[in-house]
């Protein structure tokens, strides 16, 4: 080999070898990075599984003692107020019919705090009766009237869905009458495939959207604020739209997992 | 034998860069302001590639000088792209004390050796500290944008068809000299290798601004 084909040869040597380090410089650089963003993206999702179970633990205690406070009113409040009606009945006083009617009031307001609190129709019989049983104990309220539909094949709910559906749907339904002036909304369950529509309609006032954006994310609005962070936890979706002519639409979108028996 | 070889990379390297500068220029509103200063560069290296050719078929003109004075274009337009990524303003100083530095050696040289050969040193120096600078991007990558998919970002692109193109090309302008004293009929072979990793580098940096554009759009799309 002469003297100039050894020089060719070093340096077509020397510039592989520079390729050579520039290409694994790159392969490093792309491999290390991609390893970075998997560690990330599981570091967040770490993050949102703590922040899903920090929530799942609020709402369940926050359950826990509305479950408590109303077994208390019922039990405890109710009966006391049953055995007053009881003595008041067996008076001879001719001022025990007014004060029969204050007592049978007041059992009644215990009575509708205690169902609102946790109604005993989700536990007994699921999801479903106690949402009919809702609209129907809200139209009897005032002058509004709220219909229950319900359309496609049910899928198979856990306690703990039926009871976030519940206070989602009751949180819609109670934001409509509270604020709406609507004179009729509707609840309606529509299921496909593997979600669960929720759709709350109301023919009231409507909305303005960037106000209900703002009241979501400053957190002002306590019961959108819930009613959001029940949606999360199914991992679910919130839009509100506008009713053609008049009023609101409030759509939640629930993706569910259907669990196979074996 | 090399000669055709040499043609026919040359014709391609000025095809290649006159696309990129293309793209760079319809898309120019949609390009982040380093993609165009990078788009000027290629502007530029289209310009002078293609004034070499004019001057060597047409006028027989050694085109030495245009190389040297694209050498101190390249040289200094990099350093700003590279000045406009790093986004820190403490590495003002050091850019401009270094490519002043560097322009004023360019131009001694230039003169000095009235557009010679031995010009080639001061590329081989430009191009080392260039190579580092595109290495210290990706380092810069690692240490800052741990979260970003780097594959979808345009610089990601453009600094890989920089790091491939002056690795490359290094060696040849440290050993320039000596093989257009020693090896005068081998040097076409060298500036093959050279051109056609230049055309390698072009389309890089094709996809790189396109990538840009691209994402252009979707940002005024967004807004």
């Amino acid at each position: 080999m002469t003297g100039d084909s050894q020089i060719i040869l070093l340096f077509i040597a020397g510039t592989a070898v520079m390729l050579l380090m520039a290409v694994a410089i790159i392969l490093f650089v792309v491999f290390h990075q991609k390893k970075m963003v998997q560690e990330e993206i599981k570091r967040q999702n770490m993050e949102i599984e703590y922040q899903k179970k920090m929530l799942k633990a609020a709402l369940e205690s926050q359950e826990n003692e509305r479950k408590r406070v109303s077994k208390d009113l019922h039990d405890d409040v109710g009966m006391m107020l049953m055995t007053m009606r009881v003595s008041l009945n067996s008076q001879p006083n001719g001022n025990s019919d007014e004060l029969m009617q204050l007592v049978d009031e007041t059992h009644e307001s215990v009575r509708r705090i205690s169902w609102d609190l946790m109604p005993s129709t989700l536990d007994n019989f699921g999801l479903f009766q106690s949402t009919q049983e809702m609209c129907e104990r809200l139209s009897s309220r005032d002058t509004i009237t709220v219909s229950y539909t319900e359309d496609g094949k049910r899928l198979p709910l856990d306690k703990d869905q039926e009871l976030l559906i519940y206070r989602i749907a009751q949180e819609a339904a109670t934001n409509a009458l509270k604020h709406s002036h609507a004179s009729h909304i509707s609840v309606d369950f529509q299921w496909t495939k593997n979600s669960l529509i929720l759709t709350v309609v109301d023919d009231g006032l409507g909305f303005d959207l960037a106000n209900i954006k703002n009241k979501v994310s400053g957190r002002h609005g306590l019961g959108l604020y819930n009613m959001e962070n029940r949606i999360a936890l199914l991992g679910g979706e919130l839009t509100f739209k506008n009713n053609e002519p008049s009023g609101t639409v409030v759509s939640v979108v629930l993706p569910l997992v259907i669990h196979e028996s074996h | 034998m090399y000669l055709k070889f040499l043609d026919v990379s040359s014709y391609l390297l000025l095809f290649s860069s006159l696309i990129v500068a293309a793209i760079g220029i319809f898309y120019w509103n949609r390009l982040e302001k380093f993609l165009q200063v990078f788009t000027v560069l290629k502007i530029v290296s289209f310009l002078c590639d293609g004034s070499s050719k004019v001057l060597l078929a047409f006028a027989g003109v050694n085109p030495n000088h245009i190389s040297i004075f694209y050498g101190i274009a390249q040289l200094l337009i990099l350093f700003w792209f590279y000045y406009l990524i790093f986004e820190k303003p403490f590495l003002k100083k050091p850019f401009l004390i270094v490519g002043i530095g560097l322009t004023l050696m360019g131009i001694g040289n230039w003169i000095f050796s009235e557009g010679q050969s031995n010009a080639m040193y001061t590329a081989a120096i430009d191009t080392s500290v260039l190579l580092g600078l595109s290495v210290y991007y990706f380092y810069h990558v690692l240490k800052t944008e741990g979260e970003i998919n780097i594959l979808s970002t345009p610089l990601f692109w453009i600094n890989t068809g920089l790091l491939i193109y002056l690795s490359g090309s290094l060696l040849l302008f440290l050993s320039a000299d000596y093989i257009i004293r020693v090896l005068q009929d081998d040097f076409a072979l060298f500036l093959t290798v050279h051109n056609f990793l230049g055309v390698i580098a072009n389309g890089l940096f094709f996809y790189g601004i396109w990538l840009g554009a691209k994402q252009g759009r979707l940002n005024t799309a967004k807004q």
